[in-house]
């Protein structure tokens, strides 16, 4: 569904991402982890045309991000690690603006209502973005990538500030969008989720891939069979590794 | 409904809805209108009280042809590299718009248009009463042909001039934001492009110049040739409009009420700039300070040493001056320099050269004045003096106030600073005092030393002036810690008024004893020290008013 081949970018002098490949399968969860500075939300940012890449070809759905773009974005939903919602809209009309811009405004006021009470944003439907915490605001970034229903998801850092409740149903969700086919690229810190939820991980560092795989996998080729992806991460990643 | 429309109603909606949420906010919204309402009629009134004839209208050729190449300053900035340039898309508007399946085409026109033509159109719709007279003036050409024409047909030409130049001012703006959004046009062909263009402008008015030379004209007359010159007026026909609505009939009371605005803009300008980076340095000053003040605390090596090793192990640090890495950082003092520098530090390269320039400028103006003995009246210069001190040092000690109270709060909740709310809140007060002061009453007092006239009244305006400076920035302060929001205009706006009544009512036992001392003649050293000590009195009581606020702040997140 997702297919990245040879992603490459950079800023001036410095080669953020480096000649990244992976694909993403219908109903598969894929982490991406790395510590901070791997190249992580470069990567996501350029897959959700954010970014523009030096380098390499994104396939979303078979439509290729670069020449047909508006059938890409169609299938991509993205959720930032810092929400970015215009401070003088309302909780319902942010939900709308973003319905309006992917073209599925008749559906909306059913989706909304869902995606409302499903995030406890209802009683904050008519308060103002500015007037929000830290951690609504991410609720709402959940919501307003919720709203279109797309095929594909990218998450960067999706549980930063949310309540424990919303951790909860962020990952039921992610779960629930894997029952429905759907695909989902998150990019976290937190090592025992991306476990728990991660069909497969991808491990980044300096711009580069590490490894690609399941967790026996990953266990498999770093021979330590009983350990956590938290102490394969940290022994792959350590400065002497590299 | 088209998603870019319902964006711009729905945010103007919430505005006005949210600037009439409570009574204060309305009464707000309503005093900055009638604000505004004000100051365009006092633009009419200017113009209806120059056209009765009461003002010496000056040469137009000169002032006109050098703010027209003025406006060619701007272009410079099209030089560097596109990330140095600011960009019509805000972050949210990128985070939002760039991932929806939308042309990006469509939506850089919509913010093209409405951030930038509607800004151009509010600006000529302001002037359209008092520039058509302008062009009337300012194309010599046209108005010998024409100066027998109706009304009809001026308004004509004026709508006519406007489009041209809005059609000219466009035009460059989508240069630039063209080569920002699309890179469509390759950097290096783009800068041999612009360099060209700039470098045959500065060839005529080269060439001008020389040949105004040559046949004894001076340097004015080279200018306002090339300006005038076929090749140069078709090439900068819209900065040339921009000038002359600039210049409007142009005479003593215009020129100073242009610069005035312009000096209030730059200051805000500039306020703004250095708010915005000093917030971000904060977080990182709060920091860096702890660690300083632990290392001193535990007393196991000197700072100096320590520095070292950080420097040889490779890590960023903030290099302090000799004196205030020797002071005892447990002391409100040693906080207040190290907040002074890092604060100027904050204000980054090109504010810095700008001041310094700014500087230089005027001691060396004064300078001037003094080495060729212009004949200047001393009451004049005092009176220049004392109003540039205090237009500048309004705005700054109210921007940086508000902005500073705002984030030291966020700060402190994330890493108290180990001494007393009244310590904390009193040393970022002298700090900003110290600061607004630097940049006014320094060159107050080098002009006073230029012109000759330093001594006892000049220590007098110096330390009084500074004593109710200290007094009106500790009550905005204080007014400031009620402010829950820095970032909302309206707080921020009623905010400023409350701070200048309660500045006010901080200034009256100064004001008082100064206006009482005087009156009864006594000596001026017991009239300074005397207000002084009002002075400071009144900044206590705000201090520990403030303290008190500043203990009892709850973060809201």
């Amino acid at each position: 569904m997702l297919s990245v081949s040879s992603l490459t970018k950079y800023f001036g002098a410095v080669k953020a991402v480096d000649a990244i490949s992976f694909t993403v399968k219908p109903g598969e969860i894929l982490g991406l982890v790395g510590p901070n500075g791997a190249g992580k939300t470069t990567t996501l940012r350029c897959l959700c045309g954010i970014l523009t890449p030096d380098g390499g070809s994104i396939t979303v759905g078979g439509h290729d991000l670069r020449t047909d773009d508006l059938a890409a974005k169609r299938l991509l939903a993205f959720i930032p690690e810092t929400p970015s919602h215009y401070d003088l809209l309302t909780v319902r009309e942010q939900l709308r603006f973003i319905a309006m811009c992917y073209d599925t405004v008749d559906e909306f006021d059913a989706r909304a209502e869902e995606l409302l009470q499903r995030y406890a944003l209802k009683e904050k439907e008519h308060s103002l973005v500015v007037e929000l915490s830290k951690g609504m605001k991410q609720k709402l970034a959940i919501a307003a990538a919720l709203i279109h229903r797309a095929s594909i998801f990218l998450c960067d850092e999706p549980m930063v500030g949310l309540d424990p409740q919303g951790q909860h149903s962020f990952k039921t969700e992610v779960q629930n969008l894997r029952a429905l086919n759907r695909s989902v690229l998150v990019s976290t810190h937190l090592l025992e989720t991306a476990e728990a939820l991660c069909d497969r991980i991808i491990i980044m560092q300096s711009g580069r891939k590490l490894f690609e795989g399941t967790m026996p996998e990953l266990r498999a080729q770093t021979d330590m069979h009983a350990h956590s992806l938290e102490e394969i991460f940290l022994k792959l990643t350590a400065p002497t590794a590299t | 409904m088209n998603p870019f429309l319902y964006l711009h109603i729905y945010r103007i909606k919430n505005a006005i809805r949210r600037s009439f949420k409570t009574p204060v906010r309305g009464f707000m919204t309503v005093f900055l209108i009638g604000y505004f309402l004000f100051v365009l009629t006092l633009i009419f009134a200017l113009k209806e009280h120059k056209e009765k004839g009461a003002f010496q209208p000056f040469d137009m050729h000169f002032p006109l042809a050098l703010l027209t190449l003025a406006h060619l300053v701007p272009l410079l900035y099209t030089l560097p590299p596109p990330k140095y340039m600011h960009s019509i898309f805000s972050d949210t508007d990128i985070a939002n718009f760039y991932q929806a399946p939308m042309r990006r085409w469509r939506v850089f026109r919509f913010f093209f248009f409405t951030r930038t033509f509607a800004g151009y159109c509010l600006f000529f719709l302001i002037f359209a009463f008092y520039g058509n007279g302008a062009l009337r003036f300012t194309i010599p050409a046209i108005f010998v042909h024409a100066k027998n024409e109706s009304l009809v047909f001026w308004n004509i030409f004026y709508i006519a001039t406007v489009l041209l130049a809005l059609a000219g001012l466009l035009f460059w703006r989508l240069i630039l934001d063209i080569r920002r959004e699309f890179k469509l046009i390759p950097s290096s062909l783009f800068r041999v492009s612009m360099s060209i263009f700039l470098g045959s402008i500065a060839a005529i008015v080269g060439y001008s110049l020389v040949q105004a030379y040559a046949a004894g004209l001076g340097f004015r007359a080279g200018i306002v040739n090339s300006a005038e010159s076929l090749p140069l007026s078709v090439l900068l026909v819209p900065f040339n409009v921009f000038a002359q609505l600039f210049l409007v009939h142009a005479d003593l009371a215009s020129a100073s009420f242009w610069i005035g605005i312009a000096f209030w803009i730059g200051l805000a300008t500039s306020g703004y700039s250095v708010l915005r980076s000093h917030n971000l340095l904060l977080y990182d000053y709060a920091f860096r300070l702890a660690e300083f003040r632990g290392q001193m605390v535990t007393r196991m090596r000197s700072p100096a040493q320590r520095l070292k090793e950080m420097h040889q192990g490779g890590k960023k640090v903030l290099k302090l001056p000799w004196f205030a890495r020797l002071m005892n950082p447990r002391k409100a003092w040693a906080i207040f320099w190290l907040d002074l520098i890092i604060t100027w530090r904050s204000f980054g390269t090109v504010i810095k050269w700008i001041q310094g320039v700014l500087f230089v400028a005027v001691i060396a103006g004064w300078a001037a004045l003094r080495f060729y003995h212009v004949p200047v009246k001393i009451p004049i210069v005092w009176s220049l003096s004392s109003m540039a001190m205090f237009l500048a040092s309004w705005p700054l000690s109210i921007v940086s106030t508000f902005g500073f109270s705002e984030v030291l709060r966020r700060v402190e909740t994330q890493k108290p600073i180990p001494i007393s709310a009244l310590h904390t809140v009193t040393m970022h007060i002298l700090q900003w005092t110290a600061m607004t002061c630097s940049v006014t009453l320094v060159p107050f007092f080098t002009a006073s030393v230029l012109m000759g006239s330093a001594g006892y009244p000049i220590l007098f305006v110096l330390v009084a002036g500074w004593s109710f400076m200290h007094s009106m920035i500790s009550a905005y302060f204080l007014i400031s810690l009620y402010n829950p929001d820095v970032y909302d205009p309206i707080q921020r706006t009623y905010a400023m008024f409350f701070g200048l009544l309660i500045s006010t009512g901080a200034s009256i036992p100064g004001g008082g004893v100064l206006v009482a001392s005087l009156l009864l003649h006594a000596p001026l050293v017991v009239v300074l020290t005397l207000v002084i000590v009002a002075n400071l009195a009144s900044a206590a009581v705000l201090h520990y008013l403030s303290a008190r606020k500043y203990a009892k702040f709850v973060p809201t997140e």
